[in-house]
């Protein structure tokens, strides 16, 4: 029974930049791939749009109330499917990602996302005030752990975004906060040894005189710890080729056709768009393919060389008003559960964009991960696509409305 | 929910997306010309457009050095793929050809014919281009003077190399637009900066004259077995180098099939001069009044100084009877020669012989001209006053000679010799031509006429007389100098360079010529080896320029 009368009170705000996007990303794939073989990148995408659009117009139909349950089922899978990719799965430029089932590849990771999103809303909403941190780390620990070994460090880390985001949308304690915010100082001063030992020390005498319980106090004190020692001992389990992408992007000068040349290339054709852009099929550096798969994570520099300043502006800001409808939504959600799988769809998001555009950008280190919607890929953009269903169907029945 | 958290979230959400907005603010417009232009670096590629270098004449407009159109072929690697058809029609190997980047040249400066051939054959990737080529129409002759080029039309030689400044214009550029793999891109927009033609270079070589000066030469070098040789002609007036002859030379159309060691005149590098330099040395005297024309000199079969004992080539016929300064050039007597210079002094022989203009370079316009080796006074050994006067322990070039023998043949003012008489733009814009260039007055008038007498003389019954003209008065000198070891170690006993320096007419002189043969085989003796060439180049010369024959009387009584 199709419902138009609740299509009306869906969130257009969220319409039109989901669309206003995924067309602006058909004509950037068609841009950037019009030397390849012609066609084929554009008909694939358009049939994940086709598979999309029809998913997202079911989860947006259905209640979410009935993910409630059935994400502990879909969280379940999805291991499965971690697991089965590490063994049976096709690789990619030095990654084991790829899943093939009959004629269609697809990533469980990108699926992943979804359903960590939708476990942890659900056990929030099932715990209530019970409900401790330890747990949802763990729920999203195990799937970090399996993606961060394919490795996708990426994906990895926007499962640990989306945990911490959960985390903190649902218990707004500075100790959580400090939780989430001082292992990655701790990081920082873990470069010097003695350097970080003072900081510990530090920490230790700004939590004790701020008068944080002390159970808390050596749970924020051990996770700066356990990291401090951790990341050498995980900065060795990573592929050589990440590595160089973090010390590259330190410096990425240093060798501009090396590991560095993706960020240079991206900066040189996003600089060279000026202000109105070179128009679309006519960035130089775009269409003579400077940057290597450029339809993939490096959509926005095509954006930005074609349409200059103001076509990536009014892109961010489409993302930034996205997401807040999201935060909105989440905010003005009828329901726990509701408002957990918006905040974890918006924590989603904001990840992939401020970090997918802060890396073409040059702000942050080369992590694969894509623009939502504008990238090339069908797992992600029917992912993406579903997500928007699932918040629409939050949205559609938040509070505010009046049947 | 708290009102607070959704407000922090806010300002969150603001705070970087206006981060990112910042720096796409700071790529796109503060920094938007830098990248621009990054951008323009990456993909532009500049193929450079040989100038039409200058062309070199001779001083009737003889074509000497020229420039050709001509083609050189590349190849596009991506789309090249049949380098067997290639080979088979350049005759390389197919291993040549194989390239890696994506415009590679292949072979460069190929015949038209063989263009035409490559044409019509239609290789898929072969590029032709447009090309020049440098091409000296008179092959050999003046080879060393005007040099060559390489393979991009640079200057690598001679005038080609001195002058290269002028000739070679300025190159054009034509600049395409590439792809990351260096893949032209035919739909991209070409800019063209046109190359603009280099100055044509006249030189005061007249090519008969040259041409006479190398035959003769090459006559003289076979006769007498001879490993080198030059043949300078000079207008004593203007001090224009009519011909530069240098014999082993090469073909500077294939200058890479010879030794390096042939590319560079010798008429530039020093020498020890020999018998010749009596003449300055006796000219010297006049001029500083030490000695007149019919003053008497000992004669002396040995003369010591120094520990060093002098000795004459031939034995004198009076021992102890006294000789005149005349008699003493003619038969060419070291130990008359020695004393003039011990009568004028090392000061005052020193002075003169730098006023002669050794010890300098007379500034031809060719690189790697020697000073020569002069030394001053205070380094002298006691006998090298008594040695200098005959030639030895000093070292001239050829040039150095003749130009001090031009200066007695034109009054007794020096005169700078020139090689360059005109440069010329082709659109006749810029023009600088050379004009004859007086240096310092070396002999007054008077000495002059002294020392051409005393030097007709030597023509008329001395070690000259195979230069003798039938309608020309001859002044000249022989020489036979033993060649110097090097590092100053005393002298070679079986080497010898024989030489004749003159000039004539003597009413009026015209034309000053040094014959010079490096390692004669069989007769040393410069009166026998230089001596007839000098006598044909010199009347050949005189007479294709229309030179008056002396009235005077050609056989004057002594």
């Amino acid at each position: 029974m199709i419902n138009f009368r609740m299509l009306k009170v869906s969130d257009k705000y969220i319409w039109i930049p989901v669309f206003t996007l995924v067309l602006l990303g058909f004509l950037m794939i068609f841009s950037t791939t019009r030397s390849a073989e012609a066609g084929q990148f554009v008909s694939r995408q358009l049939a994940a749009l086709g598979l999309g659009l029809l998913l997202m117009g079911f989860f947006t139909y259905l209640d979410y109330k009935h993910l409630r349950y059935v994400s502990w089922g879909l969280y379940a899978l999805m291991l499965v499917m971690l697991v089965v990719v590490q063994f049976s799965g096709s690789s990619a430029q030095g990654a084991q990602r790829w899943m093939n089932i009959g004629p269609f590849t697809f990533q469980p990771s990108e699926i992943s996302k979804l359903v960590v999103i939708m476990v942890l809303a659900s056990y929030f909403d099932i715990r209530r005030e019970k409900a401790n941190i330890i747990t949802p780390l763990i729920l999203a620990g195990i799937p970090f752990l399996l993606i961060f070994k394919q490795p996708d460090l990426g994906t990895a880390l926007v499962i640990l975004a989306i945990a911490l985001g959960v985390l903190i949308w649902n218990k707004t304690s500075p100790t959580l906060l400090l939780l989430t915010f001082t292992p990655l100082l701790s990081l920082f001063m873990r470069q010097n040894i003695y350097g970080w030992i003072i900081y510990l020390v530090i920490l230790w005498g700004v939590l004790y005189f701020s008068r944080v319980k002390l159970n808390e106090l050596l749970l924020i004190l051990g996770v700066n710890v356990v990291v401090g020692i951790a990341f050498p001992i995980l900065w060795g389990m990573l592929k050589e080729y990440q590595r160089l992408r973090l010390i590259s992007f330190l410096n990425p000068g240093l060798d501009p056709k090396g590991m560095g040349y993706h960020t240079l290339q991206s900066k040189i054709a996003i600089g060279a768009g000026g202000l109105f852009g070179a128009g679309f099929m006519h960035g130089t550096q775009t269409q003579l393919q400077f940057i290597p798969i450029q339809f993939s994570d490096f959509i926005f520099s095509a954006v930005g060389e074609e349409f200059g300043l103001i076509g990536a502006g009014l892109t961010l800001f489409l993302f930034v008003m996205l997401i807040w409808r999201m935060v909105l939504m989440a905010d003005e959600a009828r329901d726990n559960f509701g408002s957990n799988l918006a905040a974890g769809i918006a924590v989603m998001l904001f990840f992939h964009v401020f970090v997918n555009i802060g890396m073409t950008l040059g702000l942050l280190p080369v992590v694969g991960i894509p623009l939502p919607f504008l990238s090339y890929g069908g797992t992600s953009l029917v992912m993406n696509l579903i997500a928007i269903g699932v918040l629409q169907s939050v949205a559609m029945r938040r509070q505010k409305l009046i049947f | 929910m708290s009102k607070g958290r959704l407000q922090a979230l806010i300002y969150l959400l603001a705070v970087l997306a206006l981060i990112l907005l910042a720096r796409l603010i700071e790529l796109q417009l503060f920094h938007h010309d830098f990248y621009k232009q990054k951008a323009e670096d990456q993909r532009r590629r500049i193929i450079n457009l040989a100038a039409e270098r200058g062309d070199i004449y001779d001083r009737r407009g003889h074509v000497l050095a020229t420039t050709l159109d001509t083609f050189s072929v590349a190849v596009n690697p991506r789309i090249f793929s049949s380098p067997e058809a290639l080979s088979k029609l350049l005759g390389e190997p197919v291993g040549a050809l194989s390239k890696k980047r994506a415009f590679s040249w292949v072979k460069r400066k190929i015949a038209v014919e063989l263009a035409a051939k490559l044409r019509s054959a239609k290789i898929a990737g072969v590029l032709l281009l447009p090309d020049k080529k440098r091409v000296y129409p008179k092959g050999r002759l003046a080879a060393q003077i005007l040099g060559f080029t390489g393979l991009d039309n640079e200057g690598l030689s001679g005038v080609e190399l001195a002058w290269d400044r002028y000739l070679k214009g300025k190159e054009g550029r034509l600049i395409t637009e590439s792809d990351p793999l260096g893949y032209e891109l035919p739909q991209m927009p070409e800019r063209e900066e046109a190359a603009h033609p280099g100055m044509n270079v006249t030189l005061t070589i007249d090519e008969p004259v040259q041409y006479l000066a190398e035959r003769e030469l090459a006559k003289i070098l076979k006769q007498f077995k001879a490993s080198a040789g030059n043949i300078i002609v000079m207008d004593v007036e203007n001090g224009e180098i009519l011909a530069l002859a240098g014999l082993p030379d090469f073909d500077p159309n294939e200058y890479q099939k010879s030794g390096f060691h042939l590319w560079k005149s010798r008429a530039l590098d020093v020498y020890e001069p020999g018998s010749t330099f009596k003449v300055i040395t006796a000219c010297a005297g006049l001029q500083e009044g030490v000695i007149e024309p019919d003053e008497k000199l000992k004669a002396l079969d040995t003369l010591e100084i120094g520990g060093k004992v002098i000795e004459n080539s031939h034995p004198i016929d009076w021992p102890g009877s006294r000789i005149s300064l005349s008699f003493m050039l003619e038969k060419s007597i070291n130990t008359g020669a020695a004393q003039v210079s011990l009568k004028l002094g090392p000061e005052r022989f020193y002075k003169m012989i730098r006023e002669f203009g050794f010890g300098e370079a007379t500034g031809l316009g060719l690189y790697g001209e020697s000073r020569g080796i002069v030394k001053p006074p205070q380094a002298w050994y006691k006998p090298d006053i008594a040695m200098m006067s005959f030639g030895q322990s000093i070292a001239v070039t050829p040039l150095q000679l003749l130009a001090a023998y031009a200066a007695i043949a034109h009054g007794g003012v020096r005169i700078k010799p020139v090689l360059i008489k005109k440069i010329e733009s082709p659109d006749g814009t810029f023009v600088r031509s050379a004009s004859a260039e007086e240096l310092n007055r070396v002999l007054s008038l008077r000495v002059t006429e002294q020392a051409k007498k005393l030097m007709e003389n030597v023509v008329l019954f001395g070690s000259g007389k195979r230069a003798q003209m039938k309608y020309f008065r001859v002044g000249g000198k022989t020489g036979t100098a033993q060649k110097a070891l090097p590092g100053g170690r005393g002298y070679m006993k079986n080497h010898f360079i024989a030489s004749f320096c003159g000039f004539a007419p003597l009413d009026d002189p015209r034309i000053a010529i040094l014959v010079l043969v490096d390692d004669p085989q069989g007769v040393i003796w410069g009166e026998t080896v230089a001596g007839p060439a000098f006598k044909t180049v010199m009347e050949g010369t005189l007479r294709y320029l229309n030179v008056k024959p002396d009235t005077s009387p050609l056989h004057p009584s002594p």
